[in-house]
This record gives C-alpha cells, sequence and structure tokens, in this order.
C-alpha cells in the first residue's frame, strides 16, 4: 500500500501545490490532474530522486516503511514517459533490460521476449529501437517500465501524444492489465499517473 | 534552452581546485620577479625590461597582429557560420584545420613563402622573375606571414564555435521576422543573428585575442624579425642564464597578464556595443571574404606541399623548377624515438584529459548545473609561457624536477579545458529523465556512467580524445620548460631543426601534422564503422526526444 | 744511503701510480651502469649521429648510457643548473655533461656550476697538450681543469667557384663587394653563436686596439674598440639580404639559403662543412672553403660536467672515450663530421699516428698550412656587450 499524508512540492521555499493525501492498494488507479505548469511532473520527479532545489514535504509510505529519503520510491517503481526515452546506442532488448537490472541473465532474457511477444514485436530483441513508429518506441518504453513487475508505476502523461482513440484504448489496456496482474502471484502494483484526461480525478 | 556560453556565481570544489592551479604559477613568478634569485631590487629588474632594445615597437607588433587577426577571423567567421546557418553547407575539412597543429602549418608557410620557398620557385620559374627579387614575406617587419597563419586557424576556431551558438537561436522565428522585414537570408544573418552570436561568443574571441598576441612557436617561425613580437622577447629574457634579465623577464610576464585582465574588460565593453556590431556587418560583400577564404585554403595547401617536397629534397637550386630529391630515410632516423615519445605523451594526455572530464561533467550534472563555469574558459586565456614558468618554480620549490611526469601534467592542463568545453553541451543537455529511469533500475551511478553514458557518448568522446590528443602533439613550450629539455618531441625537434636542417624540419613539421590528423581520421573512421546499426547514433550522435 | 732514498723515492712514486691508476678503475667501477645525460646542440644531424653511434660503444664497452639532450640554445641548460644550484639540489641533477665554450663556460666557472677540475686525471689526456694556450684557455679564461677539449674549430667561409670565383677575402673587400652585389651577403642575427662570431671577426679586422681584446672587458674602452667595427656594419647593412631587415637564425639556415643560391657566401666553424655537404649531395660540388688575408678566429670546443651531476663518473667514461684516438680519428673524418682533433698527433706513434695521417681531406677543405695560424678569441667577458650594442644598434631598425 502507498500512502500520502500532506505530500507537497516546495521550489525555493515556495510549495506549487496544496498537500495532498491518498492511500492507494494494489491495482488501484490514482490521477493527479491539473493545468500545466503546476508541479506534477515535478513531483513525480521528486518521488525518485532528491534535487537541490526540489524539497519534498509530508510523509511518504511504502508498505508501512517510511519513504527513503535518498532512494524515495525508486526501488518499489518504475516510470512511463511522455516520451519514450530510449537509449539509442542499446538494442531494444537491451533497453528493456535497464529495468531488469536486479534479475540474472536468464531470467531477464525469458522475460524480455515474453513482453516483446505481448507488444507484437517479437524476435526484435537485437534490433534498433530507432528504426520503430513512435509508437512502437512507446511500446516498449512501456515494456520497460512493466517488465520488473513494480510496485508502483508512475505516468507522467504517457498517451498526449498520441491521438485521441489510441490513446483511450492504451489507458483501458493499462487500466485492465494492472488490475489483472494485481491479482498475479507477482508483486501488486499500485499506478500514479498525471495525465489531463481521465475518468477517475483528483483535484 | 538557455543560450550562453559560460555559467558565473557559483563554484564547485572541483572548479576551486583548477582555479588554484591557474592561479598558483603566477605566484611563482612573483617569487623571480621581486629578485629573490638576481639580488636586485624589483625596480632594476624594471629598469632592465624597460632597457630592452624596441621594447614597445615589440608591444604594439604584438597589439597590432593579436587585433588584425582576429579582426579578419571574426570576419571570415561570419560568413562561413552564416553559409551554414542560411544555407546549411558546411566545410567539410573543419575539423582537419581544427587538427592541423600551428606549428606545423607556419613551417609549411615559411617553406613556401619565404625566399627560396617553394611558391616563389614555382612563380619565379612561370613568370621569370629575377632569383634576386626579394619577397615582402613572411618574417616581414608588419607580421602579415603570422597574421596570415594566425588567421586560418583561428577562423577554423570561431567558426567550430560560432554554428553551435547560433543553432540554438530561434532561426525559424528570425527567419519569419526577416521575411517580413524584407531582408534576404545573408543581411538576416548578419543584423540579427550574428550580433547574438558574437556577444556569446565573447569568451572564444578572448581565447583568440590572447593567443594571437602571447603565442611563441608559430612567432619565432613565422613572426618577425626585428623586432621579434613581444612574446618571443619574454621568452628569451625568461630562459636567459643571466638571473637579472630572468627577472626583467618574469616582470613582463606580470604585466602581460594584468594588461590581459585589462583588455578583457575592454572586450566586454566592445561587444556590448550594439552599434558598433552593426558597423562590422555592413558594406563587405560575401565575395570578398569567399575570396580570402579561398587564398587562406590555397594557403593551407601549398603550406602541406611544402612540407612534404622539402622533406624529399637533398638539395634545391632557386634556378630549377624540381629538386633533387632523395628518400634515403637513414637521415630520419632520428626522428623515431620524439614520434614515439609524442605517440606516448599523447595518449596519455588524451585518457587523463577525458577521464578527468567525464568525472567532473558527472559530478556537475549530479549538482544540478547547466553549463560550465568561466574558470574553464580562463584556462585557455592563460598564455602558455607565464603558465609554464609558474609551475616550473613550483615544481623545484616542493623538490621536484622536471621530467616527464611534468610535461604530462602541463599538456593535460591545457588539453583538458577544450575537452570540457567541446563535451559539456552533451552532457548538460542530457535529459533529466534519462536519470530517472536509471535511478529506478537500481544501477549505481559509477555503472550507469560507465555502462550507458560513456557509451552514449562515444562519437563525441572519440572527437574530443582526438582534439586532446591534436592539442598535446602541438606543445612545445610546456614541453621545453617543464620537461627541462630532455624530452624529446616531434614538436621539439621541429623546433630545433628549424634553424638547421631544412629536411630533418620538414619531415618532423609533416610527421607533427600528420599524427593529429591520422588520429581525427581514425576517429572519423571509428565512430562511421561503430554505430553503424543504430540510426539515433548518426550524425552528431544526440538523436534524443526533448 | 742514496740506494735507500731511490727506494723510497720509487715506492713513493709507484704508490701515487697506484692510487691514480685505483682513482680511475674505481670511476670505472662506479660509472658502469649509470645513464649520463649529454646536453649539446642538436642542429645537425651529422654530430648527432657521429654521438649516437658512440653513445652505442659507450654501453657495449662501459656499460654507460649515454643520452644525447638535443637542445638548440644552451644557455637555456645553464639556466636550469644556476636554478638548481639556488634551491640547494647539490645531487641527482638533470644534466650530466654539457657541450659548451666561450661565455657560457666563463659564466659557469664564474658562479660556481662546474665542481672539481677532473681533465688530469683522464687516461686519454696524455694524448693531449694541456698546456697548449688553445686548450688551457677558453675565449683567454683559464679552463683549470674544468671542462675537456673536444675538437677544434676554426671560422671557414665558403663560395662557389662556378658562380662567384673571387670572394672577398677580407671584411673592408666584402663591404666593397657588397655595393655591387646587393643582397647576397648576410651573417647570422647574433646572439647565434656563428652571428657573435661574425661580428668578433669585423672586430678584430677593423679595431686599432687589439691588445685590449685578449683582456677582460672595461666599459671605457669598449666604444674606442669598436668604432671601426660599428662604421663598417652600418655601411654593410643597407646592402644585406633583405636589406639587414631580416637575419638567418643560424649558420645552418645560411648554408641552406647559400646551397638554393640566394647567398654567394655561408660561413661555418667547422673547416670540413663544405667538403662533407657535397659528400651528401646537399652542396653542389663546385663550392670551395676559404678564410680572410688576416687570418680568421679559431677556437676550441668543449664538455663539461655540472657541480651537481648525477652520473659523475659515467661523464668522465664518456669524456675519455670521447678523447680516444679512435674516437677523435672517427670524428675527424670529413664524410662523419670532419671536425679537427684536439690531440696532438706529434705524440702518437705508429698505428694510432697513421689514422690521422690517412684522413682525406674532402673536396672542399683547405689543409693546415692554408688555414694558418687562427686568429685568438677575444675574452669571454666581451661577448655580451658586444650582442648588446649590436642589438642596441640595430634591431628594430628595419629599413
Amino acid at each position: 500500500m502507498l500512502i500520502f499524508d500532506n505530500v507537497s512540492v516546495k521550489r525555493s521555499g515556495r510549495s506549487l501545490f496544496e498537500p495532498i493525501s491518498f492511500a492507494l492498494k494494489p491495482g488501484q488507479v490514482f490521477t493527479i490532474q491539473g493545468p500545466s505548469g503546476l508541479g506534477k511532473s515535478t513531483l513525480l520527479q521528486a518521488l525518485i530522486q532528491p534535487e537541490d532545489s526540489v524539497e519534498l514535504s509530508g510523509q511518504v509510505t511504502m508498505d508501512g516503511r517510511a519513504m527513503d529519503p535518498i532512494e524515495r520510491l525508486a526501488p518499489y517503481s518504475q516510470t512511463v514517459f511522455q516520451d519514450p526515452l530510449l537509449f539509442a546506442h542499446l538494442s531494444i532488448g537491451a533497453n528493456i533490460a535497464l529495468s531488469l537490472n536486479r534479475y540474472d541473465q536468464a531470467q531477464r532474457t525469458a522475460r524480455i521476449k515474453a513482453l516483446l511477444e505481448q507488444l507484437g514485436l517479437a524476435g526484435m530483441i537485437a534490433g534498433d529501437p530507432f528504426q520503430l513508429s513512435r509508437g512502437q518506441m512507446m511500446r516498449v518504453s512501456v515494456a520497460r517500465a512493466l517488465a520488473p513487475h513494480p510496485k508502483v508505476i508512475l505516468l507522467d502523461e504517457p498517451f498526449s501524444a498520441l491521438d485521441a482513440l489510441t490513446r483511450q484504448k492504451c489507458s483501458l489496456r493499462c487500466l485492465t492489465r494492472s488490475r489483472r496482474m494485481g491479482d498475479t502471484v507477482f508483486w501488486s502494483r499500485i499506478i500514479v499517473r498525471t495525465d489531463h484526461l481521465m475518468e477517475s480525478v483528483y483535484v | 534552452m538557455e543560450v550562453t556560453l559560460f555559467r558565473t556565481g557559483s563554484v564547485t570544489w572541483v572548479e576551486r581546485v583548477f582555479g588554484l592551479i591557474l592561479v598558483i604559477p603566477v605566484i611563482g613568478l612573483f617569487d623571480e620577479a621581486l629578485g629573490q634569485y638576481s639580488d636586485r631590487s624589483w625596480t632594476t629588474g624594471v629598469d632592465r625590461l624597460l632597457n630592452e632594445p624596441a621594447l614597445v615597437q615589440s608591444i604594439v607588433l604584438s597589439i597590432w597582429v593579436a587585433v588584425v587577426s582576429l579582426a579578419i577571423s571574426i570576419s571570415l567567421a561570419r560568413y562561413l557560420s552564416g553559409q551554414c546557418v542560411t544555407s546549411g553547407s558546411v566545410r567539410r575539412w573543419q575539423s582537419l584545420l581544427l587538427a592541423i597543429p600551428h606549428s606545423a602549418l607556419a613551417l609549411g608557410l615559411l617553406l613556401a613563402l619565404s625566399s627560396g620557398g617553394v611558391g616563389w620557385r614555382w612563380v619565379s620559374q612561370f613568370l621569370e622573375l629575377s632569383a634576386d627579387h626579394q619577397y615582402l614575406f613572411p618574417r616581414d617587419p608588419w607580421g602579415l606571414g603570422l597574421i596570415a597563419s594566425l588567421v586560418i586557424k583561428e577562423t577554423a576556431f570561431l567558426t567550430a564555435i560560432a554554428i553551435p551558438i547560433a543553432q540554438r537561436l530561434p532561426l525559424a522565428s528570425y527567419r519569419a521576422l526577416s521575411r517580413q522585414a524584407g531582408l534576404t537570408q545573408t543581411e538576416s544573418f548578419n543584423q540579427l543573428i550574428w550580433p547574438q552570436v558574437l556577444s556569446l561568443m565573447k569568451p572564444a574571441l578572448f581565447v583568440v585575442f590572447v593567443f594571437g598576441l602571447t603565442n611563441l612557436e608559430v612567432s619565432l617561425i613565422l613572426g618577425p624579425d626585428q623586432p621579434q613580437v613581444f612574446a618571443v622577447r619574454l621568452f628569451q629574457l625568461v630562459t636567459d642564464p643571466n638571473p637579472l634579465n630572468r627577472q626583467a623577464g618574469s616582470l613582463g610576464l606580470i604585466v602581460l597578464l594584468l594588461s590581459l585582465g585589462m583588455a578583457w574588460l575592454i572586450f566586454r565593453h566592445v561587444f556590448r556595443t550594439r552599434l558598433h556590431q552593426e558597423r562590422m556587418v555592413h558594406h563587405t560583400p560575401g565575395w570578398v571574404w569567399l575570396s580570402i577564404d579561398r587564398c587562406l585554403i590555397g594557403l593551407v595547401c601549398l603550406s602541406l606541399l611544402s612540407l612534404l617536397l622539402w622533406s624529399i629534397t637533398q638539395r634545391w637550386s632557386v634556378a630549377d623548377v624540381l629538386p633533387v630529391m632523395s628518400f634515403r630515410l637513414a637521415g630520419l632516423a632520428p626522428l623515431v624515438d620524439p614520434m614515439i615519445m609524442s605517440l606516448m605523451i599523447g595518449c596519455t594526455t588524451t585518457v587523463l584529459s577525458v577521464g578527468l572530464a567525464i568525472v567532473v561533467l558527472e559530478y556537475q550534472v549530479f549538482r544540478g548545473y547547466a553549463r560550465l563555469h568561466w574558470v574553464w574558459w580562463a584556462f585557455l586565456w592563460m598564455p602558455a609561457l607565464p603558465m609554464s614558468a609558474g609551475l616550473l618554480a613550483w615544481i623545484y620549490l616542493l623538490g621536484g624536477a622536471p621530467g616527464l611526469g611534468p610535461v604530462i601534467l602541463g599538456h593535460t592542463l591545457i588539453a583538458l579545458p577544450y575537452v570540457m568545453i567541446v563535451m559539456s553541451d552533451a552532457w548538460f543537455a542530457r535529459d533529466l529523465r534519462y536519470q530517472m529511469i536509471l535511478n529506478q533500475s537500481g544501477l549505481a551511478r559509477w555503472r550507469a556512467v560507465i555502462q550507458i553514458w560513456i557509451p552514449r557518448h562515444s562519437r563525441l568522446l572519440l572527437i574530443a580524445a582526438a582534439l586532446a590528443f591534436s592539442v598535446s602533439c602541438a606543445l612545445y613550450t610546456q614541453t621545453v620548460l617543464l620537461g627541462g629539455g630532455r624530452i624529446e618531441t616531434l614538436m621539439t625537434e621541429l623546433m630545433v631543426a628549424v634553424s638547421g636542417e631544412r629536411r630533418i624540419a620538414a619531415f618532423s613539421g609533416l610527421m607533427n601534422l600528420l599524427l593529429p590528423l591520422m588520429a581525427f581520421v581514425l576517429v572519423q573512421l571509428v565512430n562511421q564503422w561503430s554505430w553503424r546499426n543504430r540510426i539515433g547514433m548518426q550524425g552528431e550522435g544526440d538523436a534524443d526526444f526533448r | 744511503m742514496m740506494w735507500i732514498r731511490l727506494f723510497v723515492l720509487m715506492t713513493v712514486l709507484m704508490a701515487s701510480y697506484s692510487a691514480t691508476a685505483q682513482s680511475w678503475s674505481e670511476i670505472e667501477r662506479e660509472a658502469r651502469g649509470q645513464t649520463v645525460y649529454f646536453y649539446a646542440w642538436g642542429g645537425s644531424p651529422a654530430i648527432n649521429q657521429y654521438i649516437d653511434r658512440w653513445a652505442q660503444i659507450a654501453s657495449e664497452r662501459h656499460q654507460i648510457n649515454v643520452e644525447h639532450v638535443k637542445v638548440d640554445d644552451i644557455s637555456m641548460v645553464i639556466q636550469g643548473i644556476q636554478t638548481a644550484k639556488r634551491v640547494g639540489a647539490s645531487d641527482q641533477g638533470s644534466v650530466d655533461l654539457l657541450w659548451i665554450n666561450g661565455e657560457n663556460f666563463a659564466r659557469m666557472k664564474r658562479d660556481g656550476l662546474l665542481g672539481e677540475p677532473f681533465v688530469a686525471g683522464l687516461p686519454s689526456a696524455e694524448h693531449i697538450n694541456l698546456d697548449d694556450p688553445t686548450i688551457a684557455t677558453d675565449f683567454s679564461v683559464p679552463t683549470d681543469g674544468l671542462e675537456a677539449p673536444w675538437g677544434r674549430a676554426q671560422l671557414v667561409l665558403m663560395h662557389d667557384q662556378a658562380r662567384r670565383p673571387n670572394p672577398p677575402r677580407s671584411m673592408q673587400a666584402l663591404l666593397q663587394y657588397v655595393q655591387t652585389n646587393p643582397g647576397r651577403i648576410t651573417y647570422p642575427e647574433p646572439p647565434n653563436f656563428h652571428g657573435t662570431t661574425f661580428l668578433k671577426q669585423v672586430l678584430l679586422e677593423t679595431t686599432p686596439y687589439p691588445q685590449w681584446l685578449s683582456e677582460p672587458y672595461a666599459a671605457e674602452r669598449f666604444q674606442a674598440a669598436t668604432e671601426p667595427m660599428w662604421a663598417l656594419l652600418d655601411a654593410l647593412h643597407p646592402h644585406l639580404w633583405r636589406s639587414g631587415r631580416e637575419f638567418p637564425d643560424s649558420a645552418e639556415a645560411m648554408m641552406d639559403l647559400f646551397a638554393d643560391g640566394l647567398l654567394d657566401i655561408a660561413l661555418s666553424f667547422n673547416p670540413n662543412d663544405a667538403s662533407q655537404r657535397i659528400l651528401d649531395g646537399r652542396f653542389p660540388p663546385t663550392v670551395r672553403t676559404y678564410i680572410h688575408e688576416p687570418g680568421t678566429i679559431g677556437n676550441t670546443h668543449f664538455l663539461a660536467i655540472p657541480f651537481n651531476a648525477s652520473a659523475r663518473a659515467g661523464a668522465q667514461v664518456w669524456i675519455n672515450l670521447l678523447l680516444s684516438v679512435e674516437a677523435q680519428a672517427d670524428k675527424a673524418s670529413p664524410s662523419v663530421w670532419g671536425d679537427p682533433t684536439v690531440i696532438d698527433v706529434g705524440r702518437l706513434q705508429g698505428a694510432d699516428q697513421e689514422r690521422f695521417e690517412a684522413l682525406e681531406l674532402g673536396p672542399a677543405t683547405l689543409t693546415g698550412a692554408e688555414l694558418g695560424t687562427p686568429l685568438a678569441e677575444p675574452h669571454a667577458s666581451w661577448v655580451e656587450p658586444l650582442e648588446a650594442a649590436w642589438k642596441s644598434r640595430y634591431f628594430g631598425q628595419a629599413q
């Protein structure tokens, strides 16, 4: 379970938004919505790594333990961004393998192959990611995030670059998967995402 | 993204250390200047300095050379970067020009243009000019030969700095504005874009000015003789066995450094005045600069040809079109050991400077900085002679002795700022979100540098390595002073031979030129081959989504 | 009683001889394995090759490693030794041996940079007449065994018989020559060694007070002694190569211009230089050497060990080898270096003597009789004032 207690972000001593509090169980999706420049992305960044000019106030608890001030949610989470952010020098498989750093080689390869099959990119483990279309690159980016079965998935406007229909399909697939995966033998996952357009909204 | 060349303000501990390295040699100079070793007062040293014949002429000559070469280089760089920005045409051999050491180019020009030079012989054959006719330059009293040599390299350097700066400006907006104002592309570049680029390039312009004012090797080869430029006069004083002369030389170096500080203030004022900038860009047709550019390229080709030809010349009478040639390499065997030494020092300097640059830049990115501090540019402003003389004084004070270690230290201190400046853009432009992904992957920061960032920036790192290598190959003052004269490189052999055996000098120059060229060519080939299966790594190798 | 005295005398003599012989053996033993850093002018490939070859022989025979550090101007090296002395670095110096003479030796001797005398202890010195004034003094400064003679030098001039069969044979004749042949004559720029020597030659040929020049410099005598010299140079300069706006950096650069056909005369300190260059094709075969009718300056060049040399024993062994008959004969050969020997050939016998007598002079080399008695160098203390005065007078006075 992920619990936020009066969490806010301060930059140069000034809070960017009113403190937020919530508790999330595995499989739940939490959305932060607000105008551009509010600090949503800053919050996501602050949840993953400390920055000199950014202060994260309030208390974040993960499975009953307070979040480490240095590592924060990084060991438990993966992020999908608005852009694919794939490394140009790594193959498709190696890009996904980045998030499987804590797995051994055999498990890593099996997991990557399985994901690529599901994404319709079978046989492209050694392929050049920049040969793919942007949509395909986004899928690889999502695969990288989902590959290690993270407890928390952070989504930073992941589908805003897609057309409305594709965006809806992707969102639905993401939600369905998260709920289904929440019932599997792997770690439960909690999704927090920021987006302009969503069904369940927290203001 | 904010368009600036360096940051001011807060300084990391790394920059404090390097700032100290910059300042410490100057302190070493004061020891000598205040008469510690000559047992004379500093006023006696000043008297000695002022009694140097034709000193004022030397100073005026140096300023003239620096200002004229800078002015011509700026104008040419404006023309060339304008061509690149407006029509996409780039001088393909730009990086090759940067790779050619100053001294090799200067020697080639001397062998080409002096009385008895390659160019003169062929001209006199075809135009049937008398062999008694005396050419004006190089080594002419106005420094025209020296200016020509400086302009060739300075233009390449300034253009290489200007183009990326110009490309970071909102060019599309400027184009739209220009269309509305009825300006041509060239007028738009000259009047709207170039003044901003020039203002942002101030540190690079100052580097060029300082080099034009204080360089030693090119002045010794091509510079005026009667009198020599100020840097050569100071070098002769500082290396004289007479302690009083050395005291005078150290005083002269301190005066030079203070003058450079004042010159920087004047520089900043001059380039702030927009009116002056506008006046600079008007009324000179493009074909003028194109012609000058082509002439300079012709000089470079002639210089290279001269080096090649004199390397195989046994004897060449002015009455003959071609020389009596000799392909015997036995006479060139003495250059083998210096070549090996150049390679060894160059490779060590490259590894140290690129390695240090990666560590420093990673630290700066980790601390959240977005630009290099100006102290790195200050390294390039510091003339080689006072820096080396001061470092040597400290080495003695600390009980050390000149040798290979100090030479490598001296070379690394010069190569490192160049490498930092070349690499910094890519490091600071790194998308923060990539680091977030790596944090979440559990990869330790140092492992991320080795497994991700070094390969990711490998194309740039190889170019920086080639640059460090070519900088090391070209260094003379540092090698001579910090090596105690014991360390023989191709560059030291060139400077010994330039007033001695012409064939040895030409061959030294040729090798000195080929080594960095080969490094650049090798880097290009490796870059092309190693990432041939990665589209995102082609071109500048920075295909990121921002 | 007489026999007892004789016995005691013989014992003392034998003891001192064996002490000397042991000393040299000890020096040789100490030298084994040492690296000798030999700082010597590196502008001549022929000299560099000679040094490299004999360094190899030194390694084979004496197990010493000689590193030839090529320098352009030895005064820079002397500055390093001065620095070492002032910071109190009395051993582990980076310079073990220098090739010097003249004002550089005078400066080092005056500043105490040369350590103990060593020349008399060298076995090879038995072939050298150490009392010869040209060996016992260096630019009129007594050597006191602090530097070992290595070779002889005499200023010679070169011309191409095919182009200019009758070169001027005095400075006055040179002045007349340039007026009818402008732009064909020059000399290396002082303080280059050969340039300064040209000045001294002019001075010796024109001064009304030659006796002052062998004495230490005195400021009150300078103007009177040099006035005719400056008058000649003032008249000469407008007709020089490039109108005196530029001077060659060195005698080698001047020889390049001469070989190109741009100058009518070249000069050198090595009487065999022209022959050597003809032999390796750098000069046309019609070049010949000559001297001025009043004679030309001659001197000896030396090898000196700094006070703080780290390989003093190795340096002595190396010098001893260079002074051997074999090495000196090799050096004197025009096909190698052509530098005249310091050995008194009259002291040699048999095969050793024949080595020198069998040396072929080369196509352009003057005989000993033709070279005549060289003019003595002025006292070393005259050099700096001459160079400074030349600079003051002509520096920056471009026509």
